[in-house]
């Protein structure tokens, strides 16, 4: 199993070029994307966690409850991100006249997210090194909308908070690059695409979604 | 002839002698009485003698006088030449008016009365001038002055003279403090008495404070001048509120400071109030922390709320009262965190943990692209 990891992620092109024709095995992507969903509940939870005394005021004994809607956040989004990539790459190769299952494709996706778990473990150790750097304003009244923006404003533009962002930003760039060339290979093979249109049908949702990465971090 | 006369001019001289003696005897002095009993030098008073007829025939008196000494002066005599006949039994009361010299000592003015035809009585009168004044001294006060603070001084006044003095009064001069009462007034001393007067003293500046005790002697009119030097400083029993374990964290357009406020004094601290002030601007929810009353050794948790804006630093102020209402105001000067600091307004840069992370992670990924495109 972990040398298929490791083959799908230094050589994708030979890995996905041996399993083309093979049926979708998925016990290894979904091992995967669990592990990257256990990392990104962490995730989630450490964020909450800092971002529960913000409410303490106005949502007393809560932050527990906070907390574990953040790990669930967390959860439930890798898997939803592993779906609706799937889904995007397959409903964007059928423009293409793509030929392969849909499992394939969550196979292919699934051995994808591999690299973007290192996004989450130096987000959550960064966090960790830092969470006693992090001071979260108090939130007086969860209705006062404008309250609860200023105070999430003042949350993530307190510096340990910016780093953090511009980390987790750029390590996003970074391994979703990889992440795409896995995808790529991985596309191309299990739906049978030219280079071509497996690169159009992969950098399209890719590209959007490093746009709205970058453009959230501020940079636009 | 001529020896007859002789013998005749004898026999009269013999008679008015024997006359003269006889209202001698009948004459006595009964009472002197003088105001005031004792006398400082300079002092004025009187000198009051009673002589009586104690005889059974009535006495022609020709004139009556007081003689000073070289320290007694009499300065005003009544017209008492041609006095007239005292009746057998009868008193008769004469003043006179001295002064005293320079001179402390005991002193023997001479009271005489004559009589018609001939002879009189001489009575020396014992007055003592004596120059002790009047003892007063400041029996409590504070160990330190404190501008604007209430404190009240003690001061004794005592007689260690032989004689009463009268009319006797403390009064501040104004100037330098703020004095209630204004004077009071004591009365009469009698010797060896004593007595007390406390003021309410709140200085206004630096200077010498001064009462007056006056008193008279007699008709004469003492002061005493008492000073005491105020040199406002720092009292040694006051309170003295300390922050401590103080925290900041943003909030909500703000920022927000909790922390401990002990009285480390050895008075209490009345109406303690933590507040902020410029350039930081106190918002809601707690403008004004009310912390109250703090006791020696006491201590009490406190939050404030301000807005700040390109602050660094914040005065927090800790304003509170002693027991007689004087307000005072300690100023701790409180860091915002560089964290709570907006990030914009932040120098320095990305650090170089972060640089460094994503360098490597540039690396790594890059290495990982070119290696899965080289073919094997």
């Amino acid at each position: 199993m972990a040398s298929n990891v490791i083959t799908a992620l230094f050589r994708p092109d030979e890995f996905f070029e041996e399993h083309a024709n093979e049926e979708a095995a998925l016990a290894v992507p979904f091992g995967i994307v669990i592990v990257y969903a256990i990392l990104s509940a962490i995730s989630g939870y450490q964020m909450a966690a800092l971002m529960a005394p913000m409410y303490e005021v106005a949502l007393e004994g809560y932050g527990g409850v906070i907390s574990i809607f953040g790990a669930l956040g967390g959860f439930f989004g890798a898997i939803i991100f592993w779906i609706i990539a799937s889904v995007l790459f397959y409903l964007l190769s059928m423009a293409f006249h793509g030929e392969g299952s849909m499992k394939k494709v969550l196979e292919v996706v699934g051995y994808g997210m591999a690299p973007l778990m290192a996004v989450v473990v130096i987000g959550i150790a960064y966090l960790a090194m830092a969470a006693d750097q992090v001071v979260a304003p108090a939130i007086r009244n969860i209705m006062d909308t404008t309250a609860v923006e200023q105070a999430t404003n003042a949350f993530m533009k307190q510096p340990v908070m910016t780093d953090f962002s511009l980390l987790s930003t750029f390590l996003t760039v970074v391994f979703m690059i990889w992440a795409a060339h896995i995808w790529y290979y991985g596309i191309r093979h299990a739906r049978k695409l030219t280079a071509r249109d497996a690169g159009i049908t992969v950098i399209i949702p890719v590209a959007i979604y490093l746009i709205v990465i970058i453009a959230t971090y501020g940079v636009f | 002839m001529r020896r007859r006369l002789i013998l005749l001019a004898l026999a009269f001289i013999l008679v008015c002698s024997i006359v003269g003696s006889g209202a001698a005897s009948q004459i006595g002095v009964m009472d002197v009485t003088l105001e005031p009993k004792v006398f400082f030098p300079h002092d004025t008073g009187t000198v009051t003698v009673v002589i009586k007829n104690t005889g059974t025939s009535p006495v022609e008196l020709s004139r009556i006088n007081l003689a000073g000494t070289t320290n007694i002066d009499v300065i005003e005599t009544p017209h008492y030449k041609g006095v007239g006949t005292l009746g057998a039994g009868d008193s008769l009361t004469t003043s006179f008016t001295i002064r005293a010299g320079n001179y402390e000592g005991i002193y023997y003015p001479r009271f005489s009365v004559n009589f018609v035809p001939s002879g009189g009585v001489i009575f020396p009168i014992q007055l003592k001038v004596d120059k002790t004044p009047i003892e007063a001294g400041i029996t409590s006060r504070p160990d330190i002055f404190m501008e604007g603070k209430k404190d009240t001084i003690t001061i004794s006044v005592g007689n260690p003279r032989e004689n009463a003095l009268s009319g006797v009064a403390i009064t501040p001069v104004e100037g330098i403090a703020d004095i209630v009462p204004t004077s009071v007034f004591i009365g009469t001393l009698n010797p060896g008495q004593k007595s007390n007067a406390t003021f309410s003293i709140t200085p206004t500046g630096e200077g010498v404070l001064t009462f007056n005790v006056d008193y008279r002697n007699g008709q004469n009119r003492h002061t005493l001048p008492l000073t005491i030097p105020v040199v406002p400083g720092t009292a040694k029993k006051v309170a003295e509120p300390i922050v401590s374990n103080v925290e900041v964290s943003s909030i909500a357009g703000g920022y927000r400071i909790t922390g401990d406020v002990s009285n480390a004094g050895l008075e209490t601290a009345r109406s303690v109030v933590m507040t902020t002030k410029e350039p930081a601007e106190p918002i809601d929810p707690f403008r004004v922390y009310v912390v109250g009353t703090l006791d020696a050794d006491d201590f009490s948790s406190f939050e404030v709320t301000f807005a700040a804006k390109d602050a660094e630093t914040i005065p927090l102020v800790t304003r509170y009262r002693d027991d007689d209402g004087n307000l005072y105001e300690e100023i701790t000067h409180v860091r915002i965190r560089s964290g709570m600091m907006p990030a914009a307004d932040q120098d320095g840069g990305i650090s170089p943990m972060i640089i460094g992370i994503i360098g490597l992670s540039i690396v790594i990924v890059a290495g990982a692209l070119l290696y899965s495109r080289k073919k094997r």
